[in-house]
């Protein structure tokens, strides 16, 4: 799963990957078309459902977090 | 009441005078009475608009939490399965979302009539014959406050944030006079916290406070103020001019609408820092953008963030959008997803936000032609990059840099096209005389100077945009603010000096003059 959001993420913009930080979107990282871009393949990729109130710095913050994240739609 | 007025400064000095001796738990009450003292001189029949808006939104957010509250409550009684739970969360969520729709149709109607309620009763009048009037209240920052209250009730029913249990804080947040003729779009869990930590203006905060709002009364009075004077002229008298002039007041317009909004910006945003509520940030220099995506993350910020975090995303999320994903991913491809996906979201938040600004169809073509340009340099940048490399230039050098810094501003100076002119048509008109004649000897016939500004009043009006540019130049780099405050006492005053002299000297007033309204209060 991990591997698959990595070469996703780096699709978008390889920075992303070593980013430290708690907030990309801020950040500069990855922009609006970038957001949707990363929500559509992984809802592709995973067969799963993203609401609106799920796309939080707290879920895309970073690598982590979407790793976080995406493991607890998938097992829900 | 203008914020640049004598009824305001008086306004201002009685409230800092109360507010710097009250007691600091207190000192949020002083903020919101005069902050419904500042709405009721627009009108009393105004201020009945936004309590009524305040109290449908209060009631919305806490029965919502109510209904999510009961959620935790039936799901902490018992271990419940995640497909027990994910059913209940629906159930739940259902509730949640009939008392949403209900505060959203009131809130987005009342923000409706109010601006489309005499072109809705002329529609009537038009198909049904019939001979309806309605006397239309247009409430002080409607756009501003009912926006900024659609995004609090999703938040809370999206359970991003608690709501407010005191409702004359949230009243206050809503009210609050810095932010409430012309934004910025404030997020009110950003505004509530701030309301528990209020003190008494230390001199920092003062200082700085008053920097601000001296920035921003130069901007006002000295550039756009001025401006406006040679923009309103040569756009009111459409059939009078041609050629060269009009891309000039095109030119003009765009540093006028951004000195006024910023100007505005930087007083209000100077006043609450004063406060001690520190407000969202509305600009970062936009006209150092090097693409239209870029100057909108830094112009109104706080309108595009709102629309980006309550329509786009939602849209992007959307079953709707799923499925028009999967569709267009059948017939052309991933090509034809990624299609879908970054041009109905995006072409639909700009068909809102030139609705936002306006009525008339201008204003839609406006926000298509923004629309237009941005998914447009989305979808080509590949395409682009390739180019770039094929014709071996160096993105990173500064000349190309400048180059698409000028380009971005070249196509908002055109998008201007849509905006100055009364209407469409005048638009139009507008763009067929600029090209009617390439009249250059403007600039030595003296015949520039007969729109307003005469010659000493146009190089100024010159003169003060490209200080402007240098300033915001040096603000990419360094704050100054701080720069200015780690300067000696002497240098340090005789900057203020320097500034309060420029806006009192080249200021515009004088005889009849009339104040300019500031340009977004209108939206």
């Amino acid at each position: 799963m991990e591997e698959k959001i990595i070469k996703m993420l780096q699709e978008i913009n390889e920075d992303i990957i070593d980013y430290q930080g708690e907030n990309m979107l801020a950040d500069d990282l990855i922009d609006s078309f970038g957001i949707i871009q990363i929500i559509a393949n992984l809802e592709d990729a995973f067969d799963i459902e993203i609401d609106a109130a799920d796309v939080t710095t707290e879920n895309f913050g970073n690598k982590n977090k979407i790793f976080g994240f995406i493991k607890s739609l998938i097992t829900e | 009441m203008n914020y640049i007025s004598l009824s305001f400064a008086i306004f201002l000095i009685s409230l800092l005078t109360v507010y710097a001796l009250t007691p600091n738990q207190h000192k949020w009450k002083v903020l919101l009475l005069f902050s419904i003292i500042f709405y009721a001189m627009s009108g009393l029949d105004k201020l009945l608009f936004i309590l009524g808006t305040s109290l449908i939104v209060d009631a919305a957010a806490l029965r919502m939490d109510k209904i999510w509250t009961e959620f935790d409550n039936a799901c902490g009684e018992e271990q419940l399965q995640a497909s027990t739970k994910r059913e209940l969360k629906k159930k739940y969520a259902k509730r949640s979302r009939q008392i949403l729709s209900i505060a959203l149709f009131l809130c987005i109607g009342i923000l409706f009539w109010c601006k489309y309620g005499v072109k809705t009763v002329s529609f009537i009048n038009r198909t049904a014959g019939t001979s309806l009037t309605a006397k239309i209240i247009v409430p002080l920052g409607i756009s501003y406050y009912t926006f900024s209250s659609i995004g609090y009730l999703l938040d809370v029913y999206w359970r991003k944030v608690c709501p407010s249990s005191s409702y004359p804080r949230l009243l206050l947040c809503m009210i609050y006079f810095p932010h409430i003729a012309e934004g910025p779009i404030s997020r009110y869990n950003r505004l509530l916290p701030q309301l528990d930590t209020l003190t008494f203006p230390s001199y920092t905060r003062f200082t700085y406070g008053l920097q601000l709002m001296l920035w921003g009364c130069f901007k006002k009075m000295v550039i756009a103020d001025r401006l406006a004077i040679f923009v309103n002229n040569v756009f009111n008298d459409i059939e009078a001019n041609e050629g060269l002039i009009f891309p000039i007041a095109l030119i003009f317009g765009a540093f006028q609408m951004y000195t006024d909004f910023s100007g505005c910006m930087d007083i209000v945003t100077g006043i609450s820092d004063i406060l001690g509520i520190q407000l969202d940030k509305n600009f970062q220099h936009p006209f150092f953008s090097q693409s239209a995506a870029e100057f909108w993350r830094r112009w109104h910020i706080t309108l595009g963030t709102w629309f980006k975090d309550y329509v786009y995303i939602p849209i992007t999320t959307s079953s709707f959008m799923r499925r028009l994903r999967k569709l267009s991913s059948k017939k052309f491809g991933d090509k034809g997803s990624k299609y879908m996906l970054t041009t109905v979201p995006t072409m639909t938040v700009w068909l809102l936000t030139g609705i936002w600004h306006g009525t008339g169809k201008n204003y839609i073509v406006w926000g298509l032609y923004w629309g237009i340009l941005i998914v447009s340099g989305e979808l080509l940048s590949d395409k682009l990059n390739i180019l770039s490399e094929r014709l071996h230039i160096n993105t990173n050098r500064m000349e190309w840099r400048v180059f698409r810094t000028l380009r971005t501003f070249t196509l908002y100076a055109i998008g201007g096209l849509a905006l100055f002119p009364k209407n469409l048509e005048a638009s139009l008109l507008v763009a067929k005389r600029i090209f009617s004649t390439f009249n250059i000897w403007i600039f030595w016939d003296q015949s520039l100077y007969s729109h307003g500004l005469d010659r000493r009043n146009f190089i100024l009006a010159v003169l003060s945009i490209l200080f402007l540019l240098l300033a915001d130049a040096a603000a990419e780099r360094v704050n100054v603010r701080e720069k200015i405050a780690k300067r000696n006492i002497v240098i340090r005053w005789c900057i203020y000096y320097i500034g309060i002299l420029a806006v009192l000297i080249f200021g515009i007033y004088g005889p009849g003059y009339d104040p300019q309204a500031f340009v977004y209060q209108q939206f």
